[in-house]
Formats: structure tokens, sequence, C-alpha cells
């Protein structure tokens, strides 16, 4: 009757980084589509810190689990991630206060897509790998 | 969706590009023009983008609020540039004054290509990033298959 392990450990922290990582993606496609605009501010989001974060804490928003057969349930809340202002970078060739850094920009865009990418398919694998293990690897 | 919303940041970018890149071949196209409905010479014009949060439904909104902010572009306005127009000395010329000066549009033709190149790559920034976003959305839907 223990069927929180299968759900529990990668799966949830896998699923937070997918959720973080597509955020990401937005908030580099909202600073590449302003690169021209006047006086915008360059946001940026570190996935790795906002992921140390939710996994240190304790405090979960979500269903409450009061039994042990429980399944875990969707625990994360998009509420506490905000992205900050890109303070990175300081030279601004710019006179219109736009503080976007395209080349950055474009790296991050592909950067983020490689993980995301990469997480899709650790999530797929894990997947399969479950459902070997249910068929009892037929 | 947050895809849709990546999806929408990024034609609004493309929107706002290519509408520069209109005004930079009108004023290109008008670099001679000396007469114009308004009377006098073509006058350059220039975009203004302005930055707008995402916000159009509750959901939208809520988003917005809870996770920062996703900005897309607006033309803001389209303006006469305020640089006064040249001078050149043509007496032959039609629209010549008493002195047999020409008043000729206030356009910097090496000033225009710069925008022209600026504003096309910007276009294909928007490009890769909807190119980007696409795929992200398809890996996705891969996800249990």
């Amino acid at each position: 009757m223990e069927s929180q392990g299968l759900f529990k450990g990668t799966l949830p922290l896998l699923e937070k980084a997918l959720d973080l990582r597509s955020l990401k993606h937005n908030v580099t496609v909202s600073n590449i589509a302003n690169k021209d605009t006047p006086n915008y501010k360059a946001f940026d989001l570190v996935v790795e810190e906002e992921l140390e974060k939710v996994m240190g804490s304790e405090k979960e928003l979500g269903l409450r689990k009061s039994r042990r057969g429980h399944l875990p349930g969707r625990t994360i809340g998009g509420g506490a991630v905000r992205p900050g202002i890109d303070n990175t970078s300081e030279v601004s060739f710019k006179r219109d206060g736009n503080t976007v850094n395209i080349d950055k920009e474009m790296a991050k865009l592909s950067e983020n897509n490689l993980m995301y990418d990469a997480l899709a398919q650790i999530i797929s694998r894990k997947f399969r790998g479950l459902k070997d293990v249910i068929q009892g690897g037929k | 969706m947050n895809f849709f919303n990546a999806l929408r940041v990024s034609s609004s970018g493309l929107t706002a590009q290519r509408i520069r890149m209109n005004l930079a071949a009108n004023n290109l196209a008008n670099i001679n023009t000396t007469k114009t409905p308004e009377g006098g010479p073509y006058r350059r014009k220039d975009v203004v983008f302005a930055s707008q949060p995402l916000e159009k439904s509750f959901g939208d909104t809520l988003n917005s609020r809870m996770t920062g902010n996703l900005s897309e572009v607006r033309v803001a306005g389209i303006i006469d540039d305020p640089r006064p127009p040249h001078e050149k000395h043509d007496p032959q010329h039609p629209d010549a004054d008493e002195n047999g000066y020409v008043k000729t549009p206030n356009i910097e033709l090496m000033e225009e290509m710069v925008n022209m190149i600026s504003a096309t790559r910007s276009y294909e920034a928007n490009v890769t990033a909807i190119k980007a976003t696409k795929d992200m959305a398809l890996k996705a839907l891969e996800i249990g298959k």
C-alpha cells in the first residue's frame, strides 16, 4: 500500500524545475521583445536558487496529507517565485535607460531551452521506468 | 497557459519591429520629397515603443501579479522628428525660396540604414524566441509518450 514512494522524491523536484524553466523562458522572451523599449529594465530568474529555496523549505502550499497513503499531489504554488531585476549588466551603451543585453538574453534563451529539453527527457524516462516496473519488465 | 503568453509577447515584439521597419522604409523612400499634403518637405517619422504588462484577462492579471512582470511591446505612437529640415542651394528647383534654397527632409541616410538593420536584428531575435517557445511546448507534449 506504499504508493507514495513512486511519486515522491524525483518527480516533484523535476516538476518544479520544469515550471521554473518555463517561467524563466517567459521572462527571457519578455526581455527580448522589449529590447528596444526605452526605460525597460531587464528581468532575470536564477532557477537553481529558486529550486534550492523550494526544496529547503518544509512549508508547502497545496493539499494536506492526513494519511500515509495519500498522494503528494501538486505541492507547487506558483506564488512564491518572482523574477528580480537583472543587475548584472551595469554597463549600458544605450542612453534610453534600457538594460537589456541582447547577447546575454539569446544565450539564456538557448541554454534554458536545452535545460528544459533535458528535464522533459528525464521525466519521460522516469515514467517509462515506472511503467516498466508496473508491467513487471515485460 | 505559459507558452501562449510567451508567444503573445514575442508576436507583439514582431509587430513593433515591423512597424519600425515600415517607417524606416517610408523615410528612405521619401528622402528627397519636398512636397507633402501638409505642405513643406517630408518630415522624418519615428516610432515610440512602450512596454505594457500582459494583463488582458483575469487569469493574466492574477498570473502577472503572482509571478512578475511579463511585458509585451506596444507602439505608443508615431512621431515626427522635430529636427529642422536640411537646406540645399538649388535655384532651379520649383520649391526654392527667393534666396535659391530648397528645404529637403530632415533624414540622414546612414541613420535610417542603421535603424533598419537594428529592426531586422530585433525581428530575428523575436523569431528565434518564438521558435524556442514552440520547441519547448512540443517537448512538453512528449512527456509520457
